[in-house]
């Protein structure tokens, strides 16, 4: 596994419990789509709501 | 009087010119317009238009249901119902399957502090919704915002809620699976109510700050049913449940909102409990599970009920089986007021027309005061 792979997964798991699965057969590329995708909803719902439990 | 004036009379405890009717149409709503559920789900305008239709359809009814079949399951909302962090599978553009929830546990029973230490956001689904079509659906809800309430206004119906907030152990039970969650009643319990009473809060700030449309009723609605005395005894309700469900009514009710209890379940053994309670401040709304007629026994005029005309009546019988059972329900449990006729829980998409117009008539025609 490449370094940048392993930081990106490491990465994933450390935003998101379903982690395995959503990098299952994927590319670099593809994870990194990914937890862009994460952290921009994680953020927009953050602002939304403005809850304890959205940390 | 009108509707909003009957429904609001029936709560106070003072008694309406007849007894109210209400038709809460939520996937019926598709039936009623001719058009597929899952076109509902998926194109706001047309969820708009099957609600106004369902509401010409329906002439006669006395309160209002929100105006966005589906929003709650789209929504990225801390509730047991959205697909953002539950597996609901909903209907599809040109189907008529209605929403399912997959239970399967999430976390297994010592995650507990996992889920509390990384919260929700951390449980993301990977088939979650799209954000931009999220955010572009509540956008086009807002621009028909204003037609939506002139509706409301014209109408002068009484309206059922534009929030809600669950108790939290529904929410909970989403997670664990429901076995999971009861046996941790008995494993876990001090894990299971600490999570517990770290969600609440949040999802009554949630409940109380974010409402679907401008709501002149002010209602809530307080949704409940994994903690329901059909899975936990009274016991353990009192033991477990009474501080969470307690905090939320005091919530919504120190904000000055009206809880609409949706509860789920048979909470009959429970009623009494409710007495507890500020009298004439809010309504319950029972499903088929309940006695209704225990309840008007057990509440004494205490507090307003609504329902519960069963979804199998509706669906499956007669026109005149319909008449039979409702003018049973306004001879007995609108008696003295405190009631309003509506179907249990929520209306089933193949309910018959001709059934529920029956259900309306009969509040007309035999519910007079």
């Amino acid at each position: 596994m490449s370094e940048t792979r392993e930081k990106l997964l490491k990465k994933l798991e450390e935003l998101n419990f379903y982690h395995a699965q959503l990098a299952e057969n994927k590319s670099e590329k593809e994870i990194q789509e990914i937890i862009r995708k994460l952290e921009r909803d994680r953020e927009i719902i953050k602002n939304i709501y403005k809850l304890e439990i959205f940390k | 009087m009108t509707g909003r004036e009957r429904i609001r009379a029936v709560i106070a405890g003072e008694l309406p010119d007849r007894v109210p009717v209400a038709v809460l149409a939520t996937e019926h709503q598709a039936t009623v317009a001719n058009v597929p559920l899952g076109d509902l789900y998926t194109d706001p305008d047309k969820a708009i238009t099957a609600w106004k239709k369902t509401l010409e359809v329906y002439e006669g009814v006395d309160m209002a249901f929100a105006p966005e079949t589906g929003i709650g399951y789209l929504a990225p909302f801390p509730d047991s119902h959205s697909s953002w962090f539950f597996r609901w599978v909903l209907p599809s553009v040109g189907s008529n399957e209605i929403p399912q929830m997959i239970e399967e546990p999430i976390i297994s029973g010592d995650e507990y502090p996992l889920l509390r230490e990384r919260g929700l956001l951390y449980f993301l689904r990977p088939d979650r919704p799209d954000m931009d079509t999220f955010l572009a659906r509540v956008a086009k809800l807002g621009k028909r915002q204003k037609e939506i309430e002139k509706i409301l206004d014209d109408k002068q119906l009484w309206n059922y809620a534009s929030s809600v907030i669950s108790v939290a152990t529904d929410l909970l039970a989403n997670f664990r699976g429901l076995q999971g969650y009861l046996t941790d009643f008995i494993d876990r319990p001090d894990e299971l109510m600490k999570t517990a009473q770290w969600l609440q809060p949040s999802m009554i700030k949630a409940g109380l700050e974010v409402n679907i449309f401008n709501n002149p009723d002010n209602t809530v609605a307080i949704g409940a049913n994994r903690c329901s005395p059909t899975y936990l005894s009274p016991a353990m309700f009192r033991k477990f449940i009474e501080p969470l469900f307690r905090n939320v009514l005091n919530a919504v009710l120190e904000a000055g909102r009206t809880p609409v209890l949706h509860l789920d379940g048979n909470w009959t053994p429970l009623a009494s409990w409710f007495l507890e309670m500020p009298p004439h401040r809010m309504i319950f709304h029972l499903d088929d599970m309940n006695d209704i007629h225990a309840w008007k026994k057990a509440l004494n005029g205490h507090s307003a009920l609504m329902g519960n005309v069963p979804a199998s009546l509706l669906s499956h019988s007669t026109p005149q089986k319909v008449t039979e059972f409702c003018k049973k329900l306004i001879a007995e449990v609108g008696d003295g007021g405190g009631f309003v006729l509506c179907n249990a829980c929520s209306m089933p998409i193949d309910a018959k027309v001709e059934n529920v117009r029956t259900m309306i008539e009969t509040a007309h025609k035999y519910g007079r005061y």
